[in-house]
């Protein structure tokens, strides 16, 4: 028997916020881009820009092909976590409505991703404007969010 | 009792009462005999887990003392494909063959290294006799008796078994009907019973 | 008294340690090294985490002590990591179909394959897929944990149920997901009984539902649950993703994953009326596998062979036997179960090899014909020309031909005919080496 009660509360939010926060610091000195560590946040960020680009949020981890809860246990009214995304979702619509205006999330999200890939691998330099408007985008991000 | 030339072995296999399968290329089967290929386990033996062989830890095979004793005798090692197994001088490995084996009531077969193997100090420790109606893999003891570790992977050629017609002396095909045989659809190596029956002369 | 940061940070330390132990083994089969390397960055960003935030910080410091438990849990499992205590010719197999479906766009690879850590636990009801969360979260590269039920190791038959978690990994993707949900809505779930939460609450309080049903619900009363609030208590996405997963799982795998089911399932609930939270009643799952199979042709050969077709319906008659006869367990109609699987499997067919095609009948009776020899089925045979010939065999056709073998055994054990099987799939490796170019 466990010695303690973790109740586990979703934090991606605030770690969204601090994923968003470490890549904006990283396009003023992309060397930290290339430390260990850093594939962290990049990949994370990247990652939820990929589900806000499909809108593909449902997330819950989900395994066991048999349906064995439910079976010999009362049944106790807990509702799943499927929310999680909201507060990212809405921060990221307003922070790319902001950064890049007008152009459609099609376009800009992976003009973001693009940036965050030269930052991972040195290569492919984003133009001067996508990479201000990505630094734009994350700053309000992170603000949003944390 | 007279060996299986290239051809007859060949007209037994396309008859389906000799299998041996798979066979990967076809010049697997030689003059008299068919290269059989290493399989994916390794069982070593493994010094310090067992004093000594002892036959009396077989007299009751399912006791806790039997089923230890044959578990611990041995390290398993599953070696996928294009991977490899270093069998150091001196040690003893029991592998499979890859290929699945049905010898037909009128065949025996018999298990050598090949020759190439056998000059680098890789042997088949003991002749191995396949009993007519033996169905499974066959397991090959490897001992290296060369004086520098060999490097093993699985699906290499390296022993060959070459198959006698059984005949009585009056010319006829022996009648064995399925004899009880431990090893019966074995799919892997395992340590067999060397008491086997003879608990009668073993002390302790 | 220690703080709670300098604890933490001695758990980093810790879980270094234990991390450089775990190469004491060989666990996986590509090795360790990529393991390594992830759970090492993922350890390194943890620790800069707590290091960085004020030991007053409590806030801070628990979400890091829950990101360090959920690392030291992954590091421990992969430490139980053990090649010869799951069949790995399996999980060569099924790794392919995963790559082809799981693959993700990241941020250094357009095309990356998950990592895939394999590890056995437990018994009947540990088959699952972990995937780790989309979500934010200390992951770099995502694990795909694949769960074997160590008692199991040899029945490789009853490894196609490997197909449902399959789907489950797939919905998670991103690329897919949208792909799916447009899929479900259009069809599947566009009218009718699972259409909306309260058209599956009626359904399932309805009067023409079985006793045993009736009898659960009133249970679940007891404890508050009602018609209104009953998807508050079972989860009404939940319920939907594990239909589709089923669904996914009878076009990855075929027939041997209907069979892997319907045998699995109905141990666990032999009236399969049972009411999951996450999962709608076995019975449902059963008939709708049932009628996809069906429709999708993969219980109907056209076979000439009439040995080989008498021993094809006695498997697919076996399977049918357990359809669920009362009308309430149907819950679809074949309009929606059939325009579903076309287009899942319209999707899966860019992804090769993930899609299941039926066999030919002359491999259905060629791989048939050995395992009644009681030889491992695979693509291997001798001509009566003395020809040696040797072809690619896909494994799930071994599984099948398992299955229908399984149905009448001969002589056989469910246990042989598995282990042949399984040997089989370890040959038939052996046998696509040699056929590389």
């Amino acid at each position: 028997m466990s010695i303690i009660s973790l109740h586990y509360q979703d934090h991606s939010d605030t770690l969204c916020g601090r994923f968003a926060m470490l890549v904006s610091s990283y396009l003023d000195s992309p060397e930290e881009a290339r430390k260990p560590g850093a594939a962290i946040p990049l990949e994370n960020l990247f990652r939820v820009l990929q589900m806000y680009r499909y809108d593909s949020f449902a997330d819950e981890r989900r395994s066991g092909v048999l349906a064995l809860e439910g079976i010999d246990e009362m049944p106790s009214l807990t509702a799943d976590d499927e929310s999680w995304h909201l507060r990212i979702q809405n921060a990221m619509s307003s922070a790319l409505s902001s950064a890049f205006g007008a152009t459609p999330k099609e376009q800009a999200i992976p003009q973001i991703q693009s940036t965050l890939r030269w930052l991972a691998t040195d290569k492919e330099v984003p133009s001067t404007d996508v990479r201000a408007r990505a630094k734009t985008f994350l700053e309000l991000l992170s603000a949003d969010l944390t | 009792m007279s060996a299986l030339g290239r051809s007859a072995l060949l007209e037994r296999l396309a008859q389906g009462d000799l299998v041996v399968s798979p066979l990967l290329s076809s010049d697997q089967v030689g003059p008299s005999s068919i290269d059989l290929r290493m399989g994916t386990v390794v069982l070593m033996a493994r010094a310090g887990r067992q004093s000594h062989v002892d036959p009396a830890a077989y007299r009751s095979p399912e006791a806790h003392r039997g089923i230890e004793s044959r578990k611990q005798k041995h390290e398993r090692f599953d070696v996928p494909f294009r991977e490899s197994f270093l069998l150091h001088p001196g040690s003893l490995a029991l592998v499979p063959t890859l290929e699945w084996v049905m010898i037909p009531n009128s065949l025996q077969g018999v298990v050598t290294a090949r020759s190439s193997w056998a000059r680098e100090g890789l042997n088949i420790a003991t002749a191995t006799i396949i009993n007519p109606l033996y169905r499974g893999i066959v397991t090959l003891e490897l001992a290296n008796f060369g004086e520098i570790p060999i490097r093993l992977c699985p699906g290499l050629r390296i022993a060959q078994l070459a198959l006698y017609d059984l005949r009585r002396i009056d010319g006829d095909q022996e009648d064995i009907g399925r004899p009880e045989s431990q090893f019966d659809l074995a799919f892997e190596p395992a340590a067999g019973n060397v008491s086997k029956k003879d608990g009668k002369f073993i002390s302790g | 008294m220690r703080t709670a940061k300098d604890f933490l940070e001695q758990e980093c330390r810790n879980l270094n340690a234990v991390l450089e132990e775990t190469l004491r083994f060989k666990y996986g089969l590509d090795g360790s090294q990529q393991f390594f390397e992830e759970c090492k960055n993922r350890l390194i960003f943890i620790a800069n985490s707590i290091s960085s935030v004020p030991s007053t910080d409590s806030a801070n410091l628990r979400k890091s002590s829950i990101a360090l438990l959920e690392l030291s849990g992954l590091i421990s499992r992969i430490e139980r990591s053990s090649v010869g205590e799951y069949s790995w010719p399996f999980v060569e197999e099924l790794k392919q179909v995963a790559e082809a479906i799981c693959t993700e766009e990241t941020v250094t690879d357009r095309n990356r394959a998950p990592m895939i850590h394999v590890f056995s636990d437990g018994g009947l009801d540990k088959y699952a897929i972990f995937t780790e969360a989309n979500r934010p979260s200390n992951a770099g590269k995502r694990i795909l944990t694949i769960v074997f039920p160590r008692s199991l190791k040899h029945f490789v038959l009853l490894h196609s149920i490997l197909g449902h978690e399959i789907g489950h990994a797939m919905w998670q993707c991103s690329k897919h997901q949208l792909a799916l949900r447009d899929i479900l809505n259009t069809h599947l779930f566009s009218t009718g009984t699972f259409a909306t939460e309260k058209d599956a609450a009626m359904w399932l309080y309805s009067a023409n539902a079985p006793q045993a049903i009736k009898d659960q619900l009133s249970a679940f009363g007891k404890s508050g649950v009602t018609r209104n609030n009953f998807f508050r208590w079972a989860s009404w996405a939940a319920w939907r993703e594990e239909i589709l997963c089923d669904l996914i799982g009878l076009l990855t795998f075929g027939p041997s994953f209907v069979a892997a089911e319907c045998n699995l399932l109905y141990s666990f609930d032999a009236e399969g009326t049972g009411i999951g939270q996450k999962h709608p009643p076995v019975g449902c799952r059963g008939n709708y596998l049932l009628k996809a199979a069906h429709l999708l042709g993969q219980d109907t050969h056209g076979l000439t062979d009439p040995q080989i077709g008498a021993a094809v319906r006695t498997f697919w008659d076996g399977l049918n036997a357990r359809r669920q006869p009362s009308p309430w367990f149907n819950v679809f109609t074949d309009g929606q179960i059939q325009d579903t699987a076309h287009s899942i499997a319209a999707l899966l067919q860019t992804l090769p090899p993930s899609c299941y095609s039926s066999p030919t009948e002359v491999e259905l009776k060629h791989l048939l014909g050995q395992l009644n020899g009681t030889i491992p089925p695979v693509g291997f045979s001798v001509s009566s020309d003395r020809t040696l010939n040797c072809q690619k065999i896909d494994f799930r056709h071994i599984l099948y031909v398992g299955w229908i073998k399984s149905a009448d055994l001969g002589g056989l054990t469910f246990e042989q005919v598995n282990r042949l099987c399984g040997h089989a799939i370890m040959q038939q490796r052996a046998i696509d080496i040699e056929l590389e170019p």
